[in-house]
């Protein structure tokens, strides 16, 4: 048969289509355009906190030198350190000393006094430090600055007293590093 | 996150085409097609990456005005040479496939041809008025196509008494809308697109110059786009503590291009879409800088990786 133009095709199709295009409107529209994701980036440095003596930076050192009153000497010190660091210095006896046994085994004590202080260009001067102050140690630290591979001096300034025997007189002194942060 | 999707396929309106002859006289169909109803596709969220193709039945309702019985046919077919429409400029097909529902009779013809007509044979038996044919139309998932709109005309044409005879003839039109979606997702080791992936963290543990790590940023698009990279810190990995206790600075290269360091936003030319579900892969490398008198701690940055429409 010929279709009529009074056929009632989408009798049912009709309006649940408009309605349907009504909702996606309300509830999707506007469509979403862009998207984002994150890349997190992330690593560490480790910490790394070295002192050396001399310009060679060696972990140990014997300093020999000939010692006059009111002498004044400096040894190159090589800090590294990637946080702020504290520094702590140790002496064994407190001065330069000289120990000699005679025969009836009496032992002779001898002693040269000095000062120690320690020069960074980037926290200044720390002591002068009395040798005697030495023993139970000291400590000085570089506040918020990082001290990145500094060469710095260590001076000692020695008060020999007069009539000293004549002879080697030795001093052990440590250092110590170590992080504040 | 991931774009709203939908798809619409709603009836748009109709168009009878009067094509008939009239039934012979000794024939005991006399056919016409009542109602048509279009699968109910229209008010249903689609996805056309979802991996599951999206299905909706519609039936047609056919008038038998004679005393019967009746064996029909009736054909189902695209109209026209093409029953998708070509995006301005794009191009590209929306692939839709009809099928037979299993209690319409024999099936004379079933297809998953798009532009090949399918065919029922429903049986009306003496005495019945009405019977009701059920169709499925499916929307095949994992299409790759733009966004916009797609529309076709299915062609309902009833023949009775399995004579080549035209007893009615109706035609359908229905649209389809493709919402754009447009997804970005960031992998270390997978350059296959997920939506999970929104967030990759990229460890390069103790940092030294020149270590490299390589994150996959994939994108899922119905169109052109483009792929932004913004640094929270300007291209550098900040101290944990802040910046004002140090970075370090990283560079990038994407997909072989040297694009250094991330001072400021870059806008990177993505494809002219559509993508597959699979997504398309840029290959982003990481590479760290001057390490060297640096502050011990932990450093990080966060790049956010943005996908937009391109013009």
């Amino acid at each position: 048969m010929f279709l009529q133009s009074s056929t009632p095709i989408f009798r049912t199709a009709r309006v649940p289509g408009v309605l349907a295009a009504v909702l996606f409107l309300l509830i999707a529209a506007p469509a979403r355009s862009a998207d984002e994701a994150t890349i997190r980036l992330q690593g560490m440095i480790p910490v790394k906190c070295e002192i050396g003596i001399g310009a060679d930076a060696r972990d140990s050192a014997a300093m020999q030198f000939e010692v006059y009153k009111n002498q004044t000497l400096e040894e190159a010190l090589r800090l590294d350190c990637n946080l702020p660091v504290a520094v702590s210095v140790r002496a064994t006896e407190g001065a330069l000393v000289r120990q000699t046994e005679d025969n009836d085994g009496n032992v002779t004590r001898s002693e040269i006094g000095y000062a120690l202080s320690v020069d960074f260009p980037s926290i200044g001067r720390a002591g002068p430090y009395n040798g005697a102050d030495l023993v139970s140690g000291v400590s000085f630290d570089s506040g918020d600055v990082v001290l990145f591979d500094e060469m710095g001096k260590l001076e000692m300034s020695f008060t020999a007293a007069e009539g000293l025997p004549a002879g080697a007189y030795t001093e052990r002194l440590s250092f110590t590093v170590r992080p504040i942060e | 996150m991931r774009l709203a999707r939908n798809l619409i396929m709603s009836a748009l309106g109709c168009a009878g085409i009067a094509a008939a002859a009239p039934a012979s006289a000794q024939s005991v169909c006399d056919l016409a097609i009542e109602t048509i109803e279009v699968p109910r596709l229209n008010d249903l969220t689609y996805d056309i990456f979802d991996p599951e193709p999206l299905t909706g039945v519609g039936r047609v309702t056919i008038r038998q005005s004679a005393a019967g019985p009746c064996r029909a046919i009736l054909t189902l077919s695209s109209e026209g040479s093409s029953n998708q429409r070509r995006l301005q400029g794009f191009g590209g097909d929306l692939v839709y496939i009809i099928r037979s529902g299993a209690d319409n009779g024999e099936i004379v013809e079933n297809s998953d041809s798009v532009l090949s007509s399918t065919a029922f044979r429903p049986f009306i038996p003496e005495g019945t008025e009405e019977v009701t044919v059920e169709y499925t139309v499916e929307l095949p998932s994992l299409q790759t196509v733009h966004s916009g709109d797609y529309d076709g005309t299915l062609a309902f044409t009833l023949f009775g008494d399995e004579t080549e005879i035209i007893s009615d003839r109706q035609t359908v039109a229905f649209a389809v809308d493709v919402i754009e979606q447009l997804d970005v997702s960031v992998s270390a080791e997978d350059p296959v697109f997920s939506l999970s992936r929104t967030f990759e963290t990229v460890d390069f543990g103790a940092l030294e110059q020149d270590e490299t790590e390589t994150v996959f940023v994939s994108v899922r698009s119905t169109g052109a786009y483009k792929v932004s990279f913004t640094s929270d810190n300007q291209g550098q990995l900040v101290h944990e503590r802040g910046a004002d206790r140090g970075a370090v600075d990283y560079f990038v290269e994407i997909d072989g291009a040297q694009i250094g360091k991330l001072t400021e936003s870059i806008d990177i030319s993505g494809g002219n879409g559509p993508t597959t579900g699979a997504g398309e892969a840029l290959r982003v490398e990481f590479r760290i800088g001057d390490v060297s008198r640096k502050r011990a701690g932990a450093y990080a940055d966060n790049v956010r990786v943005t996908v937009s429409p391109r013009e």
